[in-house]
Parts: structure tokens; C-alpha cells; sequence
């Protein structure tokens, strides 16, 4: 907090200031805005919440508390050391959107009430589908749609939800809700959505590989670990949050090694990543949460690291397909380093910032006794290295030489990666520095020798696993089905349902409305005692007489109608008008 | 022109570097005479447990995955595009 403006409005602010600069100013305040934020971020006083009425409602605007500020802290760092990453980049717009995609994750983290909280949530799916569309590919375009109408339902199920809380609690003010009625539920899969919990996941693996170099650095950061802190701060302790969770670590894997694309293997590994911190919001202790906000300031620096790791490869090789990269290691030693660093960890191997975190929920698991959770948790940090840890450094880096002999990432990559590098490695020798920020009090020591036996047994021979089954682990050029699925070929299939029978009932029940029965009315009220006459003459030359010629001669008469005479007297029109009136007296008298 | 760095790609050295491997996976699994375990569970009693389950829990993975791959989720490349 600068004076009373709040973290968001920094960027935003900065995000105008970037549009009227060029060249070196551009870039130096692009790098300099998340570092201003940071330093702004330490001197925000916590539990303070500044409320104020807006369209007659009463609401908190603004709540900072212990557990939203981890989120602070890691967004900055995450922002600052992306814009060193994308230095070199001269899309200017894409900078643009990438600071207002980050100030809007601000706005959320720092949401004192729900209308606050989905304005800015709406905003970031809008600036993070921007980021993806600056590739300006073919593929990305119609990724970014698919993204965008994903997110645009997400948050459709929030507002709804967010109304109906509304009308049920009269408050509007954020904070633990908890699943209980049809407006909890609503909410909770609206954050479901940005989780990228599945059936909601797709989204996710199918846009993020899309985007640039850089945007994709960017977009691996903020929406899914937002998610993660709102269902924190709304829903900790909710058992299907657990199963969610631990269903998601091992989809994640799955997917992971079935993929070729690399930046498609780091997107599901994020599924997988965000499955524990997800299992910890459910276990929902102390512990547990403190676990899934440690995880998520973890998870957001190597996995950034591994991003960039594969961005640098991307932007020299122009090839994101594992099976047309390999033997790397000759030109570009010290991206294979920091990425090696990245994938340790990762996989949470001990002196690295994955080890630290990841333990905690772990740890939380087996206090409260989550057996099943616990050994699916287990299973997936073995899981993890081989599919994350392994595969992508040793497949783009090692396996067969493809004869690429790409020049090393440029300078500015280098920085980035290293930074990054340093502070996952910092965060695994020094826990503390990452425990003091936590939202609660921790009594945890992750380097006991048991822990750490345990830790390198498992990783270890999920790598002797790994080599084992090298010839089964091949690339192959294929693509994984996802849910995204159901809407991408139901999408066609819908075109094509609406296409042939959609219209053709529409365009009949047109012809019929507006065509038919018009000019057969037009026919009848032009001369109504000719038409009653000549089809009467129809029906009786053809049904009665068997006459074809006098058919004939009746059937042509139609097209005329106008001419056919008929000697409609004034007498008999008054003998059915007494008709009529009779038979409306008789209504009248019977009705009374 | 340098000399290419090419420490992978030599047979000889990748032996050496197997067999580093292996020791360390020995050393791994005889550490658990010596370290004093705190087990929750009757399996993580036995010697060696960890190992086996990191060991068991890929192959469990990659076996599944493949076998999910093969029937259900892997199709050719252009396969949206058609």
C-alpha cells in the first residue's frame, strides 16, 4: 500500500505509463513496477480492511491478511523475474497485457468482498487471453477462444453463485463460506474452473503451450494459484477439495507422459502441482494450508523456471516437440542446468524449494490421518519426477542428438532463469525464510534423516523406474484427448446439428409461416365464395364424378381466382348471418 | 573450430555413469539399517519399503498411462483439424 492505493492499482497504473513509453524505458519500467509492488507489499500492514459503500451496498473493498500476503509476495517476485525473462520482447502490447493480467490477480488476492473479487476475476481471464493471442497464430487465436469461453462460463457459475450468497446471507463480504447450499456449490465451481480441477482442466493444457515464449511464463503463474487462494481463504477443509486434489496429482501425470509437446508436459505437470496444494486446502489444518501456500510460492518459481527453461529452447529451436528435440546439452549448457535445478525442484528432491513445501501437506495428511490421500500424495511425488523431472530436461536435453546445434538463451534468459534458480535452491537450504510468511505459526522441520532417506529413496528409483522403461517412455507424434474434447468436436457437432436440422425446421416453419399459408389465405380472402366454390368443384369431379376434364378445368381456375365468377347472392349471405345470430343467441341463453 | 562438448554422447561414459547410479541406489537402500524410521503405516516398516514403492508406483504409472494412451486418449497430430 502506497499511501491508501492499493497493490493493483500500481499496475495498472504502470500498465498506462508502458503504453506511452518506448525501447529501454519501456522495458526498464516493466521490470521496475513488480519491484516497486514488492517493496509497497512489505510495508502493507496486515488485517486491516478498508470498507466504504458502493450502490448502496456496504462493502469491505480491501482485506489483507497473513495468508493473502504469500500470494503478494510471490506474484511481484514472479512478475519481476518473468520481465527480466522478456527482455528481448519488442510486443509491447503483450507487456501491456501481461501487467494488467498481473494487477487484476491483485485485485483478487486482495478482494475484501465477492463483487470486488469477480470484477477482477473477470479481468483476468480477459488480459490473460490477450497474452495468449500475442502469438498471433493461427492455433493460439482459436486456443485463446476456447480459453476465453471456458473462463467466461467459470465465471458465469460465480456470479450466479455470488448473487445468490447474496440473497441468502446478505453480505457480500469474502471470506470462508463453506460448501453448504446451491450458491456455495456455485461459487466453489467457479473457482473449480480456474483451478483447473478436472473436467475443468483442459483449458489449461490446451492454451498455455499456445501462447509465446513469455506469455506462457506469465500465464503459468496467476490463474491457477489464485484459484488455490480463494478456495484458501473460502473453502479450507472441504472433503471433496481432498479428493479433488489427489485425483488431479495423478491425472496430471498421466496426461504428462503421454504428452510430446514439452510445454504441454510443464502445463499438466501444473495439474499435478496444483493437486497438492488443492489436497492441502481440504485437509484444510493449520498445517495443510500453511502447506498449500508454501507450495504455491514454491511451485510458482520452478515451475517458471521450467517454462522459461523450455521458452528458451523454444525461442532458439523454434521446435516445442520432445520428439524432434534432443542432445540439447552440447549448445546450451546452462539452460540444462538451470532447467535441472527446475526439475529437482519440482520433484521436491531435498536442498531444493519443492522438498520444503511439499512436505508440509504431506505431513498434514498423515496427522489427520488421511490414509487413502497419503499414499495417492506419495505415489504422485514419485510420479512427478518422472514425468517432470526426468522426461522433459532428459528428452529435450540428452537422448539421441536431432542435430540441433542452437546458440545458448540469450543473456536476459539467463538472468531470469539463474534468479529463479538461486531462489528455489535458497528456499530449499533455508525453509524458514518461506515458514516466517506462512499464515500460521510453524513447528515443522522437513530435514530430519528419516524424511530425507525417505524423499531419496522414492526419487531415486522412480529414476531407476524411469530407465527401466526408457523403450515404453518413447515419443510418440501423437496428441492427448482431454476433456477440452467434448467441446471442441461438440462444438462441430453442434454446427452441423444446428446447420441440417436446426434450420431446416426453421427455414419450413418460415416458408410455412410467411409463404405458405399467407398466399393460400391471400387466395381464399381475395375471393372467398369463388374458392369455396372451385374446391368444391375439385372435390367433387374427383371424388364423386370421376370427371378428369372438369378437374382439370376447376384445378386452373385456382391459379385465377380473381376472375371465377360466382352468384353469390345477397339473400344468401343474410340467411347465414341469421344463422350465425341464432346460434350466438343460443350460447348466450345457455351460458346465463 | 572447438572441440565439440560431447561427454554424453561416448559409451564408455555413460557406462561409468550407470554404474554411479547403481551404487547410489545400493547405499540408498542399505541406509535404511541405519536411519532410524518413523513409520505410520505397517508397510513403511520393511526394509527397503520406500524404494519399492517409488520403484512400483512408476511402473504402476507409466503401465496405466500407456494403456489409457492406447485405447482411449492418443490420436494422430492433425487430428482436430481434419
Amino acid at each position: 500500500m502506497i499511501g491508501s492505493l492499493p497493490i493493483f492499482t500500481l499496475f495498472f497504473l504502470g500498465a498506462i505509463l508502458l503504453a506511452f513509453t518506448k525501447g529501454k524505458m519501456h522495458k526498464a519500467l516493466f521490470i521496475a513496477i513488480p519491484a516497486i509492488a514488492f517493496v509497497a507489499l512489505i510495508y502493507t500492514p496486515v488485517n486491516v480492511e478498508f470498507g466504504g459503500s458502493f450502490l448502496g451496498l456496504n462493502l469491505k473493498f480491501i482485506f489483507i491478511d497473513k495468508l493473502s500476503k504469500v500470494w503478494g509476495y510471490i506474484f511481484a517476485i514472479m512478475a519481476f523475474s518473468s520481465a527480466i525473462f522478456a527482455y528481448h520482447n519488442d510486443d509491447y502490447k503483450e507487456n501491456i497485457y501481461a501487467t494488467l493480467y498481473i494487477g487484476s490477480s491483485y485485485g483478487v488476492v486482495f478482494a475484501g468482498n465477492l463483487l470486488t473479487l469477480f470484477i477482477f476475476w473477470e479481468l483476468m481471464a480477459i488480459f490473460s487471453t490477450m497474452i495468449i493471442f500475442a502469438r498471433k497464430t493461427d492455433t493460439s487465436t482459436k486456443a485463446g477462444f476456447r480459453y476465453l469461453l471456458v473462463h467466461a462460463f467459470g465465471g458465469q457459475l460465480l456470479f450466479a453463485g455470488m448473487i445468490l450468497y447474496y440473497f441468502k446471507t446478505g453480505s457480500l463480504d469474502f471470506g470462508y463460506i463453506g460448501l453448504q447450499n446451491i450458491a456455495s456449490v456455485l461459487i466453489m465451481l467457479g473457482f473449480a474452473v480456474n483451478a483447473a480441477i478436472p473436467p475443468f482442466s483442459a483449458w489449461l493444457s490446451d492454451s498455455y503451450p499456445e501462447s509465446t515464449v513469455t506469455g506462457t511464463v506469465f500465464l503459468s503463474a496467476y490463474t491457477s494459484k489464485t484459484a488455490v487462494y480463494v478456495l484458501a481463504r473460502s473453502f479450507p477443509g472441504e472433503e471433496i477439495l481432498l479428493y479433488a486434489g489427489a485425483i488431479m496429482t495423478v491425472y496430471g501425470i498421466i496426461y504428462a507422459i503421454l504428452e510430446n509437446d514439452m510445454r504441454r508436459v510443464l502445463s499438466y505437470s501444473i495439474i499435478n502441482q496444483v493437486g497438492f496444494m488443492i489436497a492441502g486446502v481440504g485437509i484444510g489444518t493449520q498445517m495443510a494450508i500453511n502447506g498449500a501456500a508454501a507450495h504455491a510460492f514454491a511451485h510458482i518459481l520452478y515451475k517458471a523456471l521450467l517454462m522459461m527453461g523450455a521458452g528458451a529452447v523454444l525461442y532458439r529451436t523454434g521446435i516445442s516437440k520432445t520428439s524432434r528435440l534432443g542432445g540439447l546439452y552440447k549448445t546450451m549448457p546452462y539452460t540444462l542446468i538451470f532447467s535441472c535445478i527446475g526439475a529437482a525442484a519440482i520433484s521436491a528432491f531435498p536442498l531444493t524449494s519443492g522438498f520444503t513445501s511439499k512436505s508440509l501437506i504431506i505431513a498434514a495428511s498423515l496427522e489427520e490421518h488421511k490414509t487413502i490421500v497419503y499414499h495417492i500424495l506419495l505415489l504422485a511425488s514419485a510420479g512427478v519426477f518422472l514425468h517432470a523431472g526426468i522426461k522433459f530436461p532428459y528428452f529435450v536435453f540428452f537422448q539421441k542428438d536431432s542435430g540441433l546445434r542452437p546458440k545458448e538463451a540469450p543473456f536476459n534468459m539467463l538472468i531470469a532463469m539463474g534468479f529463479v534458480s538461486f531462489l528455489c535452491i535458497l528456499l530449499g537450504v533455508k525453509p524458514e525464510l518461506l515458514y516466517s510468511i506462512l499464515p500460521y505459526e510453524v513447528n515443522f522441520e522437513p530435514y530430519t534423516p528419516s524424511h530425507v532417506l525417505l524423499q531419496l529413496q522414492i526419487l531415486m528409483f522412480s529414476a531407476a523406474a524411469f530407465f527401466f522403461m526408457l523403450p515404453m517412455l518413447k515419443r510418440t507424434e501423437t496428441i492427448t484427448l482431454d476433456t477440452d474434447w467434448f467441446y471442441r468436436k461438440g462444438a462441430k457437432l453442434f454446427i452441423i446439428f444446428v446447420d441440417k436440422v436446426v434450420i431446416y425446421i426453421g427455414s419450413n416453419i418460415k416458408s410455412y409461416l410467411f409463404d405458405k399459408i399467407p398466399s393460400k389465405a391471400s387466395y381464399f380472402f381475395t375471393n372467398p365464395a369463388g374458392y369455396i366454390k372451385t374446391v368444391y368443384n375439385i372435390i367433387y369431379y374427383k371424388v364423386f364424378e370421376d370427371n378428369p376434364i372438369k378437374l382439370e378445368e376447376n384445378l386452373s381456375k385456382l391459379n385465377d381466382i380473381r376472375s371465377v365468377k360466382t352468384d353469390v347472392h345477397l339473400g344468401n349471405s343474410m340467411i347465414w348471418v341469421t344463422v350465425f345470430i341464432v346460434f350466438y343467441l343460443l350460447i348466450y341463453y345457455f351460458s346465463i | 573450430m572447438k572441440k565439440e562438448f560431447d561427454f554424453f554422447d561416448k559409451k564408455e561414459n555413460i557406462e561409468k555413469l550407470k554404474i554411479i547410479f547403481y551404487i547410489v541406489l545400493v547405499v540408498l537402500v542399505l541406509l535404511d539399517l541405519v536411519v532410524h524410521k518413523h513409520p505410520h503405516y505397517a508397510w513403511e516398516n520393511f526394509f527397503g519399503s520406500y524404494a519399492i514403492y517409488g520403484f512400483m508406483a512408476c511402473v504402476v504409472i507409466v503401465v496405466v498411462s500407456k494403456l489409457l494412451g492406447k485405447l482411449f486418449l492418443q490420436r494422430p497430430e492433425d487430428y482436430y483439424d481434419r
